[in-house]
């Protein structure tokens, strides 16, 4: 019965933990928690260096990266993004700063089909999806030491957005720029004041999906998208102002 | 500077040139050589296989020996390694405990003694050739050995040095588990083996006797042309 | 997974002779080692990070107890389940009462030491229950119905060729290329995670204040598996909980570095609780199931407890020789490498499990690059001092050992003997319980016995002096 198990392994757990010694080299039970080091960090710099900086991270992680200026280059890379992955259906995350650049009609003047995000709620879950070339989200922070792309599950942002479709595709902005992954705690926790607790469910993306499983050779996409393409919107961008939700 | 000749018990009755050769370059470093007699073994063997009552029996007795040496010198990590565990072994008895101590922080592998302590790299040896270096566990991993050798090989007149594809990897000995687990160690062997044949030298050297015997039988058996030599014949300038 | 670690001998000395298996092996050592090297070489302060992992692991492992009872009350608040497990038996029960419970016909798996542990798949497939692997490795060799040969890359043995001819039979549908075989297991896996009814993980990590759950992966199965099927089990070994996000955090930034050499895994899913209200994915059942079998008695080990810091990233196994030579398979169970000797004796202590830990080199290897600090020689060694004890096996010879060693004359006597009758040990060999050296001698030249040292020092000290005396 689990009842029982649960206190007998709790109180196997608390006599195991009375015998001593404990190896020295092991910190004593109530010392004060060291800080994370920070080496690795980067310094966001609030300039086209940081976008830089995370060209060199995404193409490491196999994942391409467009730097839009204004509205026009952000079309026309979206154009170019249709016509290489040859999308026909989208589906985008319900978000202001998606909704502020007019995601679905740019989508839509390059020919694609756009799902509403609801469509997954809907019928159910992630099979409304499955066929669906392109999944749009915005990102609620960016790792500049190693390219991870945070993004949070909520009402009208589904996790399967940004898993089951084809291509990811990802518009992220300077506010979401973090030096290095030392910061994700807290992070977290202010995500979590904000909300009154953490979403269901937080995933950092770093690339596509991929498997060496075979003969060790690495082959880009397997369960999860094929490809991964990150939008950052640089500069004094007028019109993608606005909240992050 | 007086040494202590610390001769491992395969060196006793299997290689005892490489004993010979280690105390000619010690002696040539201009050391006064005291040779310990009735040494058997430094107790490894039997503390590995899980018997550490058996070999505090020799390590009480190694510490015996070598009462009245300053310093101790040996062609081998292994056995250094074990001297400086042999004060774990006396909690109960404070002075030999201390003694313990104090004689294992002063008991060296050869090429750290020569190289930290002597700060001597020039044996003036030679021996013209290709040679390769194996990084024993015991002396690399275990004890931080790693440029000590290297420094001494360097300064060899005509030899040139080259570098193992994985000259870490270890060679498969591993003491006992040889004798217990034989195409285990084959097998690890024949990577070793494989990595020399690559660098194609003249010769292969390590500085732990183990390891030494381990793949120069790998060489032989395979009918290789590759020399098997220890460190220390390599910087007598012999060669046997 | 059948535990078979009294084959160990047998199934260590085939496959080290298996020329294929060791070619494969070899492989994945070098492609391992190169790249985790590449990652910390790279690795700013990659000591102070590993030191800062090695505290979040040891103060889990001083707060176990404790901690676990938070996880459990911050899990159940968010709505989740959390189901504690004395035993293997236990866990299976639990999982199969919650598929009967629901109706499950279908289960989609991440890949999951654990699972093999308690031999999950079985009792769910007697059930009628459909059970696929879903990492594409381990779905490979289920499809083949072989053990893993590597734990990072289970199907490493298999060529293209054999995975295409094992699509073509299995799953009616192939390819050529790798590509092409991979994107047939896409599109078959996807119809799988699309119709299943419950996904089952392991746990990387579950974080005790905010009752998160931490999972690592690459391919996206876990992402599919946790977000498709309306329930989610996760099942937990009990030392993988976090005191934190900051601890969890700690680990994360050694953990993908140390096993593969990258920065982070493609994916980290951080998972709270079950599905909110209105959302529109992700399970809206999630069940924890923290798992003991065996993990209680290792903590209240002090010399062994250490195991457990343990975060699984497999730089052990990468760097072992004996492994490199001999492959996971022959561990005879779950935990293969420097790792598995250890826990695999601690797990089973019921059964004979001693080949792994004497099958040592004693190296370092492991202890080396291992990421939170574990000393695996030190472990394996009180490992043989302990079977050596209750055995009782090699006392006698030791003592005998000691007894001659102590006395100079007696070993002088021996090596006399052997070197004037059998100086290449040829007779000794053949003796009666001699098998161990002719095995060895089987493998590689015996050197020979010589006039010993202590005999040749005093020719050699006159010389030495009269050498220094000329100089």
């Amino acid at each position: 019965m689990s009842d029982d198990s649960r206190t007998n392994i709790l109180q196997r757990l608390e006599a195991g933990l009375g015998t001593l010694p404990y190896p020295g080299c092991l910190p004593a039970p109530d010392s004060i928690p060291s800080p994370l080091p920070d080496a690795a960090s980067v310094a966001v710099q609030h300039g086209p260096a940081d976008w830089r900086l995370l060209r060199t991270e995404l193409t490491n992680l196999r994942a391409e990266l467009d730097v839009a200026t204004t509205r026009a280059e952000l079309a026309e890379a979206l154009k170019r993004l249709v016509r290489a992955y040859g999308i026909e259906t989208a589906v985008c995350w319900e978000h202001g700063r998606l909704a502020s650049i007019g995601i679905d009609v740019l989508l839509a003047a390059a020919g694609v089909k756009v799902l509403a995000a609801t469509c997954v709620e809907e019928s159910g879950g992630c099979r409304a999806l499955r066929d669906v070339d392109l999944g749009v989200t915005a990102a609620d922070a960016v790792f500049l030491d190693c390219g991870a792309i945070a993004v949070r599950s909520g009402i009208g942002r589904p996790r399967s957005i940004s898993l089951v479709p084809r291509v990811h595709l990802a518009v992220v902005a300077e506010e979401d720029l973090q030096p290095g992954l030392h910061v994700l705690p807290e992070l977290l926790r202010a995500w979590g004041e904000e909300e009154g607790g953490l979403p269901s469910a937080i995933h950092l993306i770093s690339g596509p999906s991929g498997t060496a499983d075979i003969e060790l050779v690495y082959v880009q996409g397997v369960h999860g998208p094929l490809a991964l393409h990150v939008l950052a919107l640089s500069g004094d961008w007028a019109g993608a102002e606005g909240h992050k939700r | 500077m007086r040494v202590h000749l610390f001769i491992p018990c395969l060196v006793e009755d299997f290689f005892p040139e490489i004993g010979e050769a280690t105390a000619t370059v010690l002696a040539r470093a201009g050391c006064a050589l005291t040779y310990p007699e009735g040494q058997t073994c430094c107790g490894q063997p039997l503390y590995k296989l899980g018997q550490p009552d058996a070999a505090k029996k020799l390590a009480r007795r190694w510490l015996e020996l070598f009462a009245d040496a300053t310093t101790v010198v040996a062609p081998s990590g292994s056995c250094v390694a074990m001297v400086r565990r042999y004060a774990r072994f006396f909690d109960a008895e404070p002075a030999l405990q201390r003694r313990a101590r104090a004689l294992a922080a002063n008991t060296y592998e050869l090429s750290e003694f020569l190289v930290n302590k002597l700060q001597i790299t020039d044996c003036g040896a030679a021996m013209p050739g290709r040679v390769a270096y194996h990084d024993s566990c015991q002396i690399g991993r275990a004890l931080g050995i790693v440029h000590e050798p290297r420094a001494l090989l360097s300064q060899v007149r005509g030899l040139e040095l080259v570098e193992l594809p994985r000259p870490a990897a270890c060679c498969g000995f591993g003491g006992a588990f040889s004798l217990e687990f034989p195409e285990i160690a084959a097998a690890i062997l024949e990577d070793k083996i494989a990595d020399i044949e690559a660098v194609a030298p003249d010769l292969v050297t390590c500085a732990e006797v183990s390891c030494l015997m381990h793949i120069r039988a790998g060489l032989e058996k395979k009918g290789s042309r590759i020399r098997a030599l220890h460190l220390a014949q390599i910087l007598a300038g012999t060669a046997e | 997974m059948q535990c078979n670690t009294q084959g160990f001998d047998a199934a260590a000395t085939r496959a080290c002779q298996d020329g294929h298996l060791r070619e494969v092996l070899r492989k994945a050592s070098t492609v391992f080692q190169a790249k985790r090297k590449a990652g910390f070489d790279t690795f700013p302060e990659a000591e102070a990070h590993c030191r800062r992992a090695r505290e979040a692991r040891a103060r889990t492992l001083f707060r176990l107890p404790e901690l676990l009872i938070e996880l459990e009350s911050k899990v159940t608040a968010l709505g989740g389940r959390v189901h504690w497990a004395t035993d293997a038996a236990e866990a299976r029960a639990i999982i199969v009462g919650i598929a009967d419970q629901a109706n499950v016909r279908s289960v989609v798996k991440g890949k999951s030491m654990i699972t093999e542990e308690i031999e999950l798949n079985d009792a769910l497939m007697t059930r009628g229950v459909e059970v696929w692997e879903a990492d594409l490795g381990e779905f490979i060799i289920q499809l083949a119905n072989e053990p893993p040969s590597h734990i990072i890359a289970p199907a490493i043995h298999k060529s293209r060729a054999d995975v295409a001819q094992l699509f073509a039979e299995k799953l009616g549908e192939t390819g050529v290329d790798i590509p092409e075989l991979t994107l047939v297991a896409r599109r078959f896996l996807r119809e799988r995670f699309l119709a299943a009814d419950m996904g089952v993980t392991g746990a990387n990590m579950a974080v005790a204040a905010t009752g998160s759950l931490l999972l690592l992966e690459n391919e996206g199965n876990i992402r599919m598996a946790t977000t498709c099927p309306k329930i989610h089990v996760a099942v937990m070994s009990l030392e993988k909980v976090v005191a934190d996000l900051d601890d969890a955090t700690a680990v994360l930034q050694v953990l993908p570095r140390s096993a593969t050499g990258q920065k982070l895994s493609a994916y980290v899913s951080l998972l709270s609780g079950p599905r909110r209200a209105a959302e529109g994915d992700g399970a809206n059942e999630f069940h924890l199931i923290i798992l003991d079998n065996g993990r209680s008695r290792i903590l209240a080990d002090p010399l062994l407890r250490e195991a457990l810091l343990c975060v699984r990233c497999g730089a052990c196994l990468n760097v072992c020789p004996v492994y490199r030579a001999i492959g996971g398979h022959s561990y005879g169970w779950v935990y293969p490498g420097p790792i598995g000797a250890i826990l695999t004796p601690l797990l089973l202590p019921d059964e004979r499990t001693d080949a792994l830990f004497r099958a040592c080199t004693t190296c370092g290897a492991c202890a080396a690059v291992c990421p939170v600090g574990v000393d695996h020689p030190k472990l394996l060694l009180e490992l043989r001092r302990r079977h050596a004890v209750t055995s009782g096996s090699g006392r006698a010879s030791a003592a005998a050992l000691a007894f001659a060693a102590s006395r100079p004359g007696l070993f002088r006597a021996a090596a006399w003997v052997a070197r004037t009758f059998d100086p290449d040990l040829k007779r000794l060999r053949r003796c009666p319980g001699m098998g161990r050296l002719a095995r060895y001698a089987a493998t590689r030249a015996l050197p020979r016995l010589k006039t010993p040292f202590s005999r040749r020092w005093p020719v050699l000290a006159a010389a030495l002096k009269k050498g220094c005396q000329n100089v």
